[in-house]
């Protein structure tokens, strides 16, 4: 199989290029088609991801096409390294991230992402703060849904 | 049908705001429940060991011996200890003296030699200037002439002297040598006087030599021979401690660290990495350039006004007016360098530069000291108030939030895709997708259409009575029912017992559906005077490719074999109740591999708490649920396994 040998540039908005072997690529959806229909060369533009965030990316399709194709890793293994890569980062990449995993269309990737933004403990202010939300919502609203919701605020 | 209707009753009453309703929810927290009562024992048994100990010591006189012995030993060791600590402090109140006097005899130097520059170099230029006016004067004026060069080249040779060595800073540097061992010998003095008891480990006595060496190394006593470098090629802080060995943190003892003071310190180490060391290495990499530039322009003026100097006389007056330009200049300049002190000024930058980065070391790896205490020190070699250093490591940590995640270009949650959102949703716990929906209209809007994901098996307790406590005087709203399928009693009773009522089997049939939307099929057995439940759970033959190819005949026969007994529901547990199953390896406090069921009503039985379980496939047994979740519920209340899916709007 000579075609699936073959290395690939995936090039960042910032122009940053990667090269990477096909296998580890393909495991986006979106590149898969790409290639499918060979509708690119063996360069690929990527206009909706950042160079830093790319090469996270491309960490987490390197870890996967490795355990995929040999083996030898354990699940269990590889569970640990997803938490170890989701747990250190912060807000910005793991956004970044999400929307990377989604434009790219890895599902596992994007499954973990989000579970990640799950995972973390929120309280309303937190929300606002550090995830930078904008509270929209006028004051009556407010006040009528976390009357609805009392019961979740008293921990 | 029980289930539909609990999850409709919940729905009406959360509308009617009744109390009852809204506690409902806190449900899973059930197994914080402590037993209280094994205190009072506790109380009673702190006496008795120390009667035994006495008894103990006294009934073995060997082990006494023995024992003394050995406290002989230790005490040897600690008066060992002790006298070599105090070897060492003497020696360190003996550096200070020694540091204070060359500190002083540099402080005279710098002062004399300047002077005496100064003069030497004023003198030669108004010697240069006479004799350049009288150039043609003859043996007078060239013997003034020939002074003024001899004079000026001196100058230039001594002040190339006193650039090198910069007494100025070497007095500075005496200073901080007499201060950090006079700080040492606080430390030792202290530790001499507060550990009179517990003796002195010998670990800290290497410390203290350790401590004394590296002070030694960073403000070395001999002049010339080891003298610090005084033109760095680049500014770096004074070190003078001895590298830290990271603490292990093995010891849990409380001492006044917590997490929000560790917190604080790395904030409080944040903003002095980034401004006041930075700031000071700034300055002392200005001073030292200023410094080498001074140093050197102060020979060379000196130097040039020796030479042209000596060029007096021949052709025009301009060799005079360098001359004496270049020896003003040159006083000037060594004026400022010296009288100025910019040597001592770098010191004392790269100094306090030393001192931050001790700080952030001793932040970063300091455990020992008690934590409120380490504070306090903290606060006040900033020069801050404890409320300001506070305040200082919030409003740190404030900004470098903005500055992961600016407001202009950072991401704003609020904006992530609608799908994306919803994938979000679904991942959320039920507390936490409550709170979700509060957040801002773009993330109420996903909430609404999104499925809760995580289905964290519920116990609901159904209260007789509903009360509306918004009133002044509660009053019942509804009373509660829930509907039991009733068995009636079929054949013939397994046991006759005239006063207690007979005695049935109980056999049912249940329909469950599971995560991968199989239908299982699960029959219970239970007599009606015991609690030993058998279950049995079949699966429907899905393999309808095979149930195809039999003929009519053969299917009659089959029909009964369509379902395929189970032995194991793998990650899966059965809520009866329900007629779901959930997975349990996802959920805390749900076994796999087990059926949640509550009771079944009998005409010939009341309900009761106990009619709540789990059975177990891998064990065959039946399991009451935790005893937390048994205390919290009364004997008056109904209960139902459920998940909750449904969504509150």
């Amino acid at each position: 199989m000579s075609k699936s040998e073959k290395k690939i540039v995936l090039k960042s908005l910032d122009n940053e290029a990667f090269e990477v072997e096909k296998a580890v690529a393909l495991q986006s959806q979106t590149i898969w088609v790409m290639c499918e229909d060979k509708c690119v060369g063996n360069e690929i533009p990527l206009e909706n991801v950042t160079g830093q965030i790319l090469a996270k990316v491309i960490d987490y399709c390197k870890k996967h096409a490795v355990v995929d194709g040999d083996g030898d890793e354990s699940s269990e293994e590889l569970k640990n390294w997803d938490t170890e890569f989701t747990k250190n980062m912060d807000q910005s990449t793991l956004f970044n991230m999400i929307l990377a995993a989604n434009y790219l269309n890895i599902k596992s990737l994007l499954n973990l992402t989000c579970q990640a933004v799950a995972d973390k403990t929120k309280t309303i202010d937190e929300f606002h703060t550090f995830l930078n939300i904008e509270n929209n919502f006028t004051p009556e609203e407010e006040a009528q849904i976390c009357q609805e919701n009392l019961w979740a605020f008293d921990d | 049908m029980a289930s539909l209707q609990a999850s409709r009753f919940v729905l009406s009453t959360s509308c009617t705001r009744a109390r009852s309703a809204i506690s409902i929810p806190k449900l899973p927290k059930f197994n914080v429940s402590v037993p209280k009562i094994p205190i009072k024992n506790h109380n009673l048994r702190v006496e008795e060991p120390t009667f035994g100990l006495d008894g103990f010591t006294e009934s073995f006189d060997l082990s006494l011996l023995e024992r003394q012995r050995q406290k002989k030993i230790r005490y040897d060791d600690r008066v060992m200890q002790r006298s070599r600590l105090i070897a060492v402090l003497e020696e360190v109140t003996d550096r200070v003296e020694v540091h204070k006097n060359i500190g002083e005899q540099r402080n005279n130097w710098n002062s004399l030699l300047l002077n005496s520059v100064n003069m030497i170099t004023l003198t030669a230029a108004l010697m240069a200037g006479i004799s350049s006016v009288n150039a043609v004067g003859g043996d007078s004026a060239s013997a003034v002439k020939i002074a003024s060069t001899m004079l000026l080249a001196s100058a230039t040779g001594v002040v190339a002297l006193m650039n090198k060595i910069q007494p100025s800073q070497l007095v500075e540097e005496q200073r901080n040598a007499t201060r950090l061992f006079k700080q040492l010998r606080n430390r030792i003095e202290r530790v001499l006087r507060e550990k009179t008891e517990e003796g002195i480990s010998e670990e800290y006595v290497k410390e203290a030599i350790e401590r004394v060496l590296c002070l030694d190394r960073a403000y070395p006593l001999p002049l010339i021979g080891t003298m610090l470098e005084k033109f760095p090629q680049e500014f770096k802080p004074a070190t003078w401690w001895p590298e830290t060995k990271t603490e292990t943190r093995s010891k849990t003892v409380f001492n006044g660290w917590n997490k929000e003071l560790e917190m604080e310190m790395k904030e409080v180490v944040e903003v002095i990495k980034n401004r006041d060391a930075e700031e000071y290495e700034r300055l002392g990499n200005v001073a030292l350039k200023l410094n080498l530039a001074l140093a050197i322009s102060g020979p060379v003026l000196t130097g040039i006004a020796a030479v042209s100097s000596g060029f007096i006389g021949h052709g025009s007056g301009l060799a005079g007016v360098v001359a004496t330009t270049c020896a003003s200049l040159a006083a000037v300049v060594n004026t400022l360098e010296h009288g100025g002190q910019v040597g001592m000024v770098f010191e004392m930058y790269r100094n306090s530069a030393g001192f931050f980065s001790l700080l952030e070391e001793t932040i970063e790896t300091e455990r020992r000291e008690n934590g409120q205490v380490f504070e306090t020190k903290v606060a006040l070699k900033l020069g801050r108030s404890l409320s300001e250093l506070r305040d200082l490591a919030r409003r740190s940590s404030l900004c470098r939030m903005d500055s992961l995640s600016p407001a202009s270009d950072g991401p704003n949650w609020s904006k992530l895709p609608f799908d994306l959102l919803l994938l979000v949703f679904e991942r959320l716990g039920f507390a936490d997708f409550q709170r979700a929906k509060c957040v801002c209209s773009s993330w109420n809007s996903a909430s609404r259409q999104s499925a809760l994901h995580n289905q964290i098996p519920w116990m609901i307790l159904f209260p007789e009575k509903v009360l509306d406590l918004s009133g002044d005087i509660p009053h019942q709203i509804f009373e509660t029912q829930v509907n039991y399928d009733i068995f009636i009693s079929k054949g013939m009773p397994l046991r006759v017992y005239p006063e207690l009522g007979d005695v049935w089997n109980i056999m049912k049939d249940h329909l469950v559906v599971t995560l991968t939307g199989e239908i299982l099929r699960v029959k219970s057995k239970v007599s009606t005077d015991s609690y030993f439940w058998s279950f049995r759970v079949y699966k429907l033959d899905s393999s309808n490719s095979k149930w195809k190819k039999l003929n009519l005949y053969q299917k009659k026969k089959k029909k009964n074999k369509k379902w395929e007994k189970l032995n194991s529901l793998g990650d899966e547990a059965i809520l009866l109740d329900q007629g779901i199953t959930v997975l349990a390896n996802s959920i805390e406090g749900v076994n796999r591999n087990s059926i949640y069921f509550s009771g079944f009503h009998h005409e010939y039985r009341v309900w009761s708490e106990k009619d709540i379980f789990n059975f177990s496939f891998d064990t065959h047994k039946i399991e009451r649920p935790h005893p937390s979740i048994l205390s919290s519920i009364h004997s008056s209340s109904v209960a139902r396994w459920f998940v909750p899916n449904f969504k509150l709007r």
